[in-house]
């Protein structure tokens, strides 16, 4: 089984997917820690994952390995160098939000593994979960192989996942886990496939979307469509 | 009691700090509150003052200039001025000699106006900004407001979003729009916008 190192901030995404690769027994040989960048949105007690342990003692815990990096910025030269030292070609990602890999990161040769929580390339851009709900009704997961362009790097897996009956927690605990849901499968057919592909995106059914307006969002939370 | 307050001029405009990242959730009492700031602003752009013009934006899509039409848009070939550009396709869009062009143009300074929160004074041909510190004058947000007003189909959401955050910066600055033309765009985007999120709320239970 090909081994694979998690380069994260300490936000309730990377709990989430340190939860579910935990329970799938999926969990990276290292883990390289954005240090002050979170905790970000919550570190409030969640039903779906666990937001309250932060990802250093929980990994160190389950015997991971933990090097704190200087820096919240994944591209800082710090980041970069702590990377290229690393054999592991697959990197489970999920920094700080909005973060944007720069070119001298894929300079490294690494594989970054993506979730995003919309369908692709249909849904790309930001906040689409709240967008599929309303034109849908549903809300979809991909993860994806990241390159220089936003949400275009080619596809290795996706999943549909129902609307939660409490569309209050999307934003602080539904996002988190189903990304974290559709990285614990991604991560399972790259391992062990030991393939770093994915299927490119088609052009011609892209749509870009950005922050939802918050009366777009209300309507969203407040619709039981 | 809940207002709505993402019209706040200080926010906006003076040091656009203002972002609708992780905005939070405020309960049905959000969406009233939105529903009436919007239609006391729609309702406070009174226009005394008769136009051609303003009467057609007011009227549309039944009303339509008279007169000579002009041509249909185009995509830019060389750097263009946006006030320009939009008063141009104001016409084309009043003439009903629209194109696929058109909704190009409108389309990508949308999307220009999502990631900056401004629309820039010119852009190249390839719609890059030719200054990123200066914000194109009020009028021309009111006119860009209008058509893409006109251009969100029912379910375009991509559209309507970025109507709505145009139209939050507009109702900041509504007291500048002092032409008829450019109250009547706005005040038509408004009403527009309100039937549009209308027609999304009706779907809630």
């Amino acid at each position: 089984m090909t081994a694979f190192v998690m380069l994260c901030a300490d936000t309730a995404r990377s709990r989430a997917y340190l939860d579910a690769l935990g329970r799938a027994a999926l969990l990276p040989s290292r883990l390289l820690l954005l240090e002050g960048s979170g905790p970000g949105k919550s570190n409030a007690a969640c039903t779906l994952f666990d937001n309250v342990t932060p990802v250093a003692v929980r990994a160190e815990s389950a015997g991971i390995p933990v090097e704190r990096l200087p820096t919240a910025d994944v591209n800082a030269p710090a980041t970069i160098e702590a990377l290229a030292r690393l054999g592991e070609d697959l990197v489970v990602f999920s920094g700080p939000g909005g973060a944007i890999l720069r070119p001298p990161l894929f300079a490294t040769g690494k594989r970054f593994l993506h979730v995003h929580p919309g369908r692709l390339p249909a849904y790309r851009g930001s906040t689409t979960i709240y967008y599929s709900m309303l034109a849908e009704s549903k809300i979809e997961a991909t993860a994806i192989l990241l390159t220089p362009g936003i949400d275009e790097g080619a596809i290795v897996t996706s999943r549909a996942f129902p609307v939660p009956a409490d569309r209050r927690t999307i934003d602080v605990e539904y996002d988190p886990w189903v990304r974290a849901c559709v990285m614990a499968d991604a991560v399972r057919q790259l391992v062990e496939s030991g393939r770093m592909d994915g299927s490119p995106q088609e052009e011609a059914n892209a749509e870009t979307y950005y922050i939802i307006h918050p009366v777009l969002k209300h309507i969203a939370i407040l619709s039981d469509r | 009691m809940t207002s709505y307050r993402y019209h706040d001029a200080a926010l906006l405009w003076d040091n656009g700090s203002y972002h609708y990242m992780y905005t939070p959730f405020e309960g049905a009492d959000f969406l009233a509150a939105y529903r009436t700031a919007r239609a006391d602003a729609r309702d406070a752009l009174t226009i005394t003052a008769s136009a051609p013009q303003a009467e057609a934006i007011l009227g549309w899509p039944e009303a339509s200039l008279a007169g000579g039409a002009p041509p249909a848009p185009v995509a830019p070939v060389g750097p263009w001025q946006t006030a320009a550009m939009l008063d141009q396709l104001l016409l084309a869009r009043l003439h009903g000699v629209w194109s696929p062009a058109g909704d190009a143009i409108v389309d990508t300074l949308a999307r220009r106006f999502e990631v900056a929160k401004r629309l820039r004074p010119a852009y190249t041909a390839d719609f890059r900004a030719t200054s990123t510190s200066e914000t194109a004058p009020v009028e021309s947000y009111a006119v860009f407001a209008f058509l893409l007003a006109t251009l969100v189909q029912p379910g375009q959401l991509r559209r309507l979003n970025s109507l709505l955050k145009v139209n939050d910066l507009l109702v900041a600055a509504a007291p500048q729009l002092t032409t008829p033309v450019h109250r009547a765009a706005l005040r038509r985007s408004l009403d527009i916008e309100l039937r549009l999120t209308g027609a999304l709320m009706k779907a809630l239970p």
